[in-house]
């Protein structure tokens, strides 16, 4: 593996990473996180995984609807971190179940730590799924797969 | 008696009466077991004429078969069968009067000694129901001293048996309304007591109501918790034991409507004494019924529970306040093991990383940059949750502060990045309180690095102190102490500011409003002030405009 084709920018905004075009569709994902770091291990691993996908990133919950508030904008799936300023990830969460053209698309919550309550709730407000952020990539990797494998109707 | 009339049958049967004398004239006596009346004996004449001259009541009876003889007075006593009757044998009555007559007869004729016998009733026109008389039964006796026949006297004795009657009646009534009497005295005695032992009771107001709610008695439980005098009392509603409000929304007569429908209403709430003090009353009020089982009032059982109502209060309130004291613990636990482990997590990853990448120097160098802010974000992390965890201690000694030297020292801390950014700071001068002074250092501490850090351009810092009063500050606070002076300490900064909506979160522990990489922190420098004035009994508030700048206003009481 080389370092990784792509640089990370204070303004969050689209990377388009399509390695390996298959012809069809790509799958896009959303991954709405304030942590760098965390945007980068998330890319990696899901690059692993299928380096095909299409990864956007918003750096918070406000950021992430105001990209949804252009209506083309359709990720297959998202994924959202609990702990980030300004509004966290169950009221980013909240907000995004209730725009209509979203309420299908699965989420998955993530977070470094877990707290049973946390990922009840976020399930009872319509999450798909939560992943507790590993201390490895590979990890990760087998995680976003298996997400992605159960919740993602592949185009 | 010497009558001119006189009928002389024979020398010894003189008869005065018409009547009398054309009977025994008329009378066929051969046939009868007395013969012909010219062979009557001196006793028999003398004995008939004694009887049918009488002006009393009498009889006679004559002869074994009790052959009759009566006068006028005789015959309209006991309506008998006349004339058949006279001078026919005795048995032919046939009556129950005979009945009872003629065993004391057939005595008399054979024993030759006189007998009393007693008729009770005798039903005759005109003559009352109840009448009772007593036939005194007499030999007569003939020559040789044989027992010829039997005279009867009748006496008429109902008044002495009525009397008698009205005697034992009477005697009846006495015992009755002795008893009534004594059954009185108990009943009066038992509801003296009763009476007495309600209105003695204190720790219970019991009060009787009229089906209208109005109330009837009073006992001392009643003036004691209500404060009442019986007087003042007694026709008002017991309406006005209740508060306004829950007068208004018909408590009382909900409470009424509920005990007529079930028999009984329970509640317990807050009641009004005379004084407008509130207590909290415990009721019972149960409906009282006729004997149609209507409802003709109620009975109203009050206890005053003001003092288990406020320990309970107090026990609920320490409950919450415990429990709320838990779930910021398990919080605090969650949000600190949160994010120690989140740049712990972040050393693991780019460690795994940095394996595979060893030979590219590019990458080890960025990943080893990684690893070692993850460090000291993580040291600094440990430190802050120190520093917060140290402040809640209790027990440390309140002195006198001078909170200008306060601010001075930490002026003098950021005197660096105050002279790095040019940054001007304008003070008031400020007041002496009762604190911690460690913990005031590092409150003021906070505030100033606050502003300074989220500055734009030349920072600007204005702090300014003021006294308030509780009750200006109370629409802010609404837990403040009214009467309490308050110290009012501003800083106000020119910096980046914040959106107001964020104001509430700002002090809670771990929440950021910015990402880590715009500007540098562990998110508890605010949440630290907050309990920092918590301690001190004070308030803190926060107001920002995104781009303007930020106020942060701290209050905190005077002596």
């Amino acid at each position: 593996m080389s370092v990784l084709p792509f640089k990370y920018s204070k303004i969050y905004g689209l990377f388009m990473i399509n390695l390996r075009s298959t012809g069809n569709e790509p799958l896009q994902c959303l991954l709405i996180d304030d942590d760098v770091d965390d945007q980068e291990i998330f890319f990696m691993a899901l690059q692993e995984y299928n380096a095909s996908i299409l990864c956007h990133f918003a750096g918070d919950g406000v950021i992430a609807l105001d990209k949804f508030s252009d209506n083309s904008f359709l990720p297959n799936c998202i994924f959202i971190d609990i702990n980030m300023p300004r509004m966290n990830g169950v009221e980013c969460l909240e907000e995004i179940k209730k725009i209509e053209r979203l309420r299908c698309i699965p989420i998955c919550m993530m977070s470094t730590s877990v707290d049973p309550n946390m990922v009840a709730q976020t399930k009872a407000l319509g999450a798909a799924d939560f992943i507790v952020k590993p201390p490895s990539i590979s990890i990760l990797t087998e995680l976003l797969r298996q997400f992605i494998v159960l919740n993602v109707p592949l185009a | 008696m010497n009558d001119d009339k006189a009928v002389r049958f024979s020398s010894s049967l003189v008869i005065l009466n018409q009547e009398a004398r054309d009977l025994i004239a008329r009378k066929n006596w051969k046939d009868s077991p007395l013969g012909d009346i010219k062979t009557w004996s001196g006793h028999l004449n003398f004995s008939v004429s004694l009887c049918l001259n009488a002006t009393q009541p009498v009889a006679l009876w004559w002869s074994s078969e009790l052959v009759i003889f009566y006068n006028e007075a005789f015959r309209d006593l006991f309506c008998v069968d006349h004339p058949r009757l006279f001078g026919s044998k005795g048995e032919q009555i046939g009556s129950k009067f005979w009945d009872v007559l003629s065993p004391s007869l057939k005595s008399v004729l054979k024993n030759g000694k006189a007998t009393v016998a007693q008729q009770i009733t005798h039903e005759n026109a005109g003559i009352p129901k109840e009448h009772s008389f007593v036939f005194h039964n007499t030999p007569v006796f003939e020559d040789g001293g044989k027992v010829g026949g039997v005279f009867t006297a009748v006496l008429e004795n109902t008044k002495a048996i009525f009397s008698q009657k009205m005697l034992q009646k009477i005697e009846e009534d006495e015992a009755r309304l002795k008893i009534l009497i004594e059954q009185n005295e108990e009943l009066k005695k038992s509801e003296d007591r009763y009476v007495r032992m309600t209105e003695e009771i204190l720790d219970y107001a019991i009060i009787l109501l009229d089906k209208d709610g109005s109330i009837l008695n009073w006992n001392r439980g009643a003036e004691k918790i209500k404060g009442y005098s019986e007087s003042e009392i007694i026709g008002k509603n017991f309406s006005i034991f209740y508060l306004d409000e829950d007068r208004q929304n018909g408590l009382p007569v909900e409470l009424i409507s509920r005990a007529k429908q079930e028999g009984r209403a329970m509640h317990e709430g807050w009641r009004k004494r005379k004084d407008g003090s509130k207590f909290w009353g415990s009721i019972v009020i149960t409906a009282l019924h006729d004997e149609k089982n209507n409802v003709i009032g109620f009975t109203k059982v009050t206890r005053d529970l003001t003092e288990r109502k406020i320990a309970e209060d107090k026990m609920r309130q320490h409950a919450l306040e415990l429990e709320v004291k838990n779930k910021q613990l398990e919080q605090f636990a969650y949000i600190a093991s949160h994010d120690l482990q989140e740049p712990l997590r972040k050393i693991q990853t780019f460690v795994q990383v940095l394996e595979m990448k060893l030979n590219d120097p590019e990458a080890r160098k960025k990943y080893f940059e990684r690893i070692n802010s993850s460090a000291k974000r993580m040291s600094a992390l440990i430190q802050s949750v120190l520093n917060y965890s140290r402040i809640s201690q209790h027990g440390e000694l309140f002195t006198t502060i001078d909170l200008n030297a306060i601010l001075e020292n930490a002026i003098s801390d950021y005197e660096l990045v105050i002279s790095e950014k040019d940054a001007i700071i304008q003070r008031d001068n400020l007041p002496t309180i009762k604190g911690i002074p460690l913990q005031m250092s590092q409150l003021f501490s906070n505030l100033l690095s606050n502003s300074l850090k989220f500055s734009k351009g030349q920072p600007v810092v204005k702090i300014s102190s003021s006294q308030v009063t509780g009750k200006e500050i109370v629409r802010l606070f609404p837990s403040v102490d009214t009467a309490q002076p308050y110290v009012k300490i501003v800083f106000a900064d020119n910096g980046i500011g914040f959106d107001q909506r964020y104001a509430d979160k700002i002090f809670t522990i771990f929440q950021r409003l910015h990402s880590r990489d715009e500007y540098a922190g562990t998110g508890i420098g605010l949440a630290l002030c907050k309990r920092i004035v918590d301690n001190h009994f004070g308030y803190i508030a926060a107001k920002g405009e995104a781009g303007k700048g930020s106020t942060f206003t701290i209050y905190l009481p005077l002596e």
